[in-house]
C-alpha cells in the first residue's frame, strides 16, 4: 500500500494548470509528466497577457468546454459509450486558431481524434498541420517544451519520419535551449529505435553528443543524468552514492558520516 | 509535512540506537524553515537545498515529495518511497534493520 496522494504530499506534477485545462479528459498517456523542477523558464515567454481579446476569448472558451468534460466523465459512468464533447466546440477553437491562438492549435492537435473519429488519415493530417503551425508560427509558445513529447507520443498517428520532421522543424525554430534540448533527447530516442537505418544511427549519435556538450544545465540533460544516475546507483542492494552537503546550520557533513547507522533520508519540505 | 508526526515518534523512540533521520530539505526561504522547524519540533539534521530541484533531489533525479530512502548500517540502499509511506511497514522494516545493525556491532 502507497498513500501516494496525502493532501500535504507534493507528488510534483507541476504542470500548468492552463495546459491541464487544454488537455483536460485526454488520455492517461499523453498527461505530462514534469520533474520536480520548476518549469522552464521559456515557459514564462510567450504568457498571454490576460486583457488580450484573444485571450479572452480562448479562456471563455476553455471554461464551457471544461464545463462539458466534466458533464462527459458523469455521464459516461452511465453510459461509457457516450461521446466526448468535441465536434461542438471543434469550429470555435478552430477560429481562435485562425485569429492566431497557439493554445487553439495545441488543443485541435490533442483532439483532432475525437473530430474524425475512426478516420486515421484526416486525424493523422490535422495533427501534422496543427502541430506544424503551432511551430512555425508560434515558435516561443510557452509550452514548447512540452511539444517534443507529445509529438512522440503520437505513435497511433505519426510514422517515425513524422516525428523526425515536426522535432527537427521546433529545433530549427526554437530559440529556447531547453526546447531544442527536448528536440534533441526526443530524437535521439526515436532515431536509435529498432528499424533505424545507419544514416539514422549516425544522426543520434551526433544529436546526443551535442546534448552532452551543449546543453549542459538544461533539465532535460538534468533528468537524462538522474535517469542515468539512478539506475546505476540508487537501487535497493546498492551501497547509496555518498554526498557531501551543508545543513540548515551551515555544517557541512556527509552520508558516510553515519555508517553504522541505519539512515532513513528523507527529501520533503514546509514549502 | 505530513510525515512530521510519525518522524518525531521515530526519533524519540530510537534515540538510543543506531537509527539517523536525515531530511534533506528543499524549502526556500530559510527564516521562515528555522520558523516552521522550531514550531513543528524538527529536531534532527536536515541538509539545505534551497529549493525543490536543488543540487542532491536533481543528481538523484528525486520527481516527488517526499521520497524517502532507507540505508541499512553498511550503506546499502534497503527500500525506498516516492510519497508517504504506510507507517506500520515503515516502523518494521526500520526496527528490523536497526537489530541487524546492533547484531553486527
Amino acid at each position: 500500500m502507497m498513500p501516494e496522494s496525502r493532501p500535504q504530499d507534493k507528488m510534483l506534477s507541476m504542470v500548468p494548470s492552463f495546459l491541464m485545462l487544454l488537455l483536460a479528459g485526454a488520455p492517461a498517456s499523453a498527461a505530462p509528466v514534469h520533474s520536480a523542477q520548476p518549469a522552464a523558464a521559456a515557459a514564462a515567454q510567450d504568457k498571454p497577457s490576460p486583457k488580450d481579446p484573444l485571450q479572452a476569448e480562448l479562456e471563455s472558451l476553455m471554461t464551457e468546454y471544461r464545463a462539458a468534460m466534466k458533464a462527459w466523465s458523469k455521464a459516461r459512468q452511465e453510459d461509457p459509450k457516450a461521446p466526448r464533447p468535441v465536434p461542438q466546440f471543434w469550429d470555435r477553437y478552430s477560429a481562435l486558431a485562425e485569429k492566431g491562438s497557439p493554445d487553439s492549435l495545441l488543443w485541435m492537435a490533442q483532439n483532432a481524434a475525437y473530430q474524425f473519429e475512426g478516420r486515421k488519415k484526416e486525424i493523422t493530417a490535422k495533427k501534422l498541420e496543427c502541430y506544424e503551425k503551432l511551430i512555425t508560427g508560434h515558435p516561443r509558445f510557452a509550452f514548447a517544451d512540452e511539444l517534443p513529447r507529445m509529438i512522440t507520443n503520437e505513435k497511433k498517428y505519426f510514422e517515425r519520419g513524422d516525428m523526425d520532421r515536426l522535432l527537427s522543424l521546433l529545433l530549427l525554430k526554437s530559440e529556447s535551449r531547453d526546447v531544442q534540448a527536448a528536440c534533441l533527447e526526443s530524437l535521439t530516442r526515436i532515431l536509435a529505435d529498432t528499424s533505424a537505418t545507419e544514416a539514422d544511427k549516425k544522426r543520434a549519435e551526433e544529436y546526443k553528443l551535442r546534448l552532452e556538450k551543449e546543453f549542459e544545465g538544461t533539465l532535460i540533460v538534468d533528468r537524462m543524468r538522474a535517469a542515468e544516475f539512478k539506475k546505476n546507483n540508487l537501487q535497493v542492494g546498492m551501497v547509496a552514492p555518498d554526498f557531501t552537503h551543508r545543513d540548515v546550520e551551515g555544517v557541512e557533513f556527509k552520508l558516510s558520516d553515519y555508517r553504522g547507522k541505519v539512515v532513513l533520508l528523507d527529501f520533503w519540505g514546509f514549502w | 509535512m505530513a510525515m512530521l508526526p510519525h518522524e518525531r515518534s521515530l526519533v524519540e523512540r530510537l534515540k538510543n540506537e543506531p537509527f539517523a533521520l536525515l531530511g534533506i530539505n528543499t524549502d526556500t526561504d530559510k527564516q521562515e524553515y528555522l520558523t516552521k522547524a522550531k514550531e513543528h519540533k524538527v529536531t534532527w539534521r536536515s541538509a539545505w537545498e534551497g529549493k525543490t530541484g536543488g543540487p542532491l533531489s536533481t543528481k538523484w533525479g528525486i520527481e516527488a515529495y517526499p521520497t524517502l530512502y532507507l540505508i541499512d548500517h553498511k550503506g546499502v540502499i534497503r527500500k525506498y518511497w516516492l510519497g508517504s509511506p504506510d507507517e506500520p511497514e515503515l516502523d518494521k522494516i526500520i526496527d528490523e534493520l536497526v537489530a541487524k545493525a546492533k547484531a553486527d556491532k
